[in-house]
């Protein structure tokens, strides 16, 4: 018996990287999966590693950005598993740590895209998903933040729209808490995602000292996010609302260095 | 059900409430579970209603204030099982919720068993119970902290101990991060145990004019305490160490009143009187 069963849950971005991942472990754990993707060939890519599983998953092209087409996805999604009751807000970008730019060097169309993809999608998705959640009984959302929305990073835009990503889950656990829906958010550290590797690579998570940055020597990986993504979408996190779980291998408390062992 | 497969555990005070949840749900995920507490005859009791469901426990009376207690249990736990691989750190006492106790009232021996009994202890089987965790190639330590313990709450002690959890969980991920060894906490909001259920009846939990104060319209169960540790204590968090996670239907993020639905049933403000002078 999967924690997830008879659910239907979205998953924006699950053509790739943690969405990907978040879709495989939701239908391995019974939910039929709705994928929306920008990119249909990489959700219909998803759906079948998913149907060849023996799960159920439907691809849909949707851009987050566009109310109609999130709107249209909504729709699609309904019409095929008949509601909706789980969402896993997980598009987003960090245009700033891939180019190491500062907020001087920063241009007004990667600050409005980095809100975008990050925040508005989230409020957008929110918006269109939840009357479905309401009309099946309750539901459970989770978006997926970062550390960066809570602790010091380089980059600014993604910092404060992750932040926001954070205030919103929040804010929107009390709005709907009695229609039975929990919104709760993962804030993943230093992952092996497209992004993640890039930023390793510039120096971006290296501390001031060539001190290791976080307690678990190895960088997350997208099952590490599906995981905590499950639990909190099923109903073993029934009483858990309006929060954040950290998923970073310790990097937010590494704030001293791990001294050698005496002997 | 297997998450906890081939895992030995040690739960401290899983004689009742929370620490029993967790000792059910551990077994019932497999693991061999280490019942530790004071009180035998519950202690017993929480070790026999795991074997009689199928699973491998064994009962040890512990004061986990005494470092020989603690040690005792230790061999007794390998003796029986040969390894440990979670510890469950769960006492805790909150006696100023329960008797509205301000600080001023609050005894020295208060204060000091409050700390014995939910911090001390934790040093207590750290001590003892790491090493073997090294031995065994690593493990998963969770303890049980509190929202008091990052939010403002009403009992002086309680809340500078459950603080004072949070901060040995960070330290412990830290030093023994390199041992494989994971440290997390879990702070559980108002929780129906015996504890839990006297601080209501005291008013401690109500807001101030009986608005609501949890977004989840419930008490949390021991199961649902218990559903967290068992992902925190399962390979499903092997990325995750350092933290805590709070169990408490919303309790820490609802810092405003939820408006009702429609702004018909809102009493209209009065208009403000013209400025004087």
């Amino acid at each position: 018996m999967g924690k997830l069963e008879n659910r239907v849950a979205v998953v924006t971005g699950g053509g790739s990287g943690l969405g990907r991942g978040m879709c495989i472990r939701f239908a391995a754990e019974g939910a039929k999966v709705i994928i929306a993707d920008l990119k249909p060939d990489a959700a219909e890519e998803t759906a079948a590693m998913i149907r060849e599983k023996g799960g159920e998953a439907l691809a849909v092209e949707c851009n987050v950005l566009i109310a109609e087409s999130i709107a249209a996805m909504v729709k699609t999604g309904v019409a095929a598993f008949g509601k909706i009751d789980l969402l896993s807000n997980n598009t987003g970008i960090c245009l700033e740590a891939r180019n190491s730019t500062r907020i001087v060097d920063l241009e007004e169309k990667d600050w409005d895209f980095t809100m975008d993809l990050n925040l508005k999608s989230t409020y957008l998705c929110c918006k269109y998903v939840i009357p479905e959640m309401i009309k099946a009984g309750g539901g459970a959302i989770v978006n997926i933040a970062s550390i960066a929305g809570h602790k010091p990073a380089f980059s600014a835009a993604y910092g404060a729209a992750k932040a926001g990503v954070i205030a919103l889950t929040q804010s929107v656990a009390m709005q709907y808490a009695d229609d039975n829906i929990r919104v709760n958010c993962i804030c993943p550290g230093p992952m092996k995602t497209p992004t993640g590797i890039m930023a390793n690579r510039l120096g971006i998570y290296k501390q001031a000292q060539p001190a290791r940055i976080r307690m678990l020597e190895r960088l997350g990986e997208a099952e590490d996010i599906a995981n905590a993504a499950v639990f909190l979408l099923s109903e073993d996190s029934s009483f858990i609302t309006g929060t954040q779980l950290n998923v970073d291998g310790g990097s937010i408390a590494m704030t001293v260095n791990i001294p050698p062992r005496q002997k | 059900m297997d998450r906890l497969k081939g895992q030995t555990a040690v739960i401290t005070g899983a004689a009742s409430g929370i620490g029993k949840g967790i000792a059910l749900a551990f077994a019932r995920e497999g693991a061999q579970v280490a019942v530790a507490d004071i009180d035998t005859a519950r202690g017993e009791a929480t070790a026999q209603e795991i074997r009689q469901a199928g699973g491998q426990a064994i009962f040890t009376r512990t004061d986990v204030t005494k470092p020989e207690s603690v040690a005792k249990m230790t061999q007794a736990v390998m003796d029986a099982f040969g390894r440990i691989t979670i510890l469950c750190n769960n006492t805790g006492d909150a006696v100023e919720a329960r008797r509205s106790i301000r600080i001023v009232e609050l005894t020295d021996s208060e204060w000091n068993e409050t700390f014995d009994l939910g911090l001390k202890s934790i040093h207590n089987c750290c001590r003892c119970i790491i090493p073997h965790m090294i031995d065994s190639g690593g493990g998963s330590i969770v303890n049980i902290s509190s929202i008091a313990g990052t939010a403002p709450a009403f009992s002086a002690a309680f809340s500078a101990m459950k603080a004072g959890v949070i901060a040995i969980t960070r330290a412990l991920a830290v030093q023994y991060a390199d041992d494989n060894i994971r440290a997390n906490c879990i702070c559980p909001g108002a929780i129906r145990t015996p504890g839990g259920i006297s601080a209501a009846k005291q008013g401690i939990y109500a807001g101030i004019n009986n608005d609501r104060i949890r977004l989840i319209e419930r008490f949390g169960t021991p199961e649902d305490v218990a559903n967290a540790a068992v992902f925190l204590a399962s390979e499903e968090s092997s990325y995750i160490t350092a933290t805590s996670l709070a169990v408490d239907g919303g309790m820490l993020a609802l810092v405003s009143n939820i408006p009702p639905r429609t702004l018909d049933s809102v009493p209209k403000r009065a208009k403000r009187p013209p400025k004087g002078n």
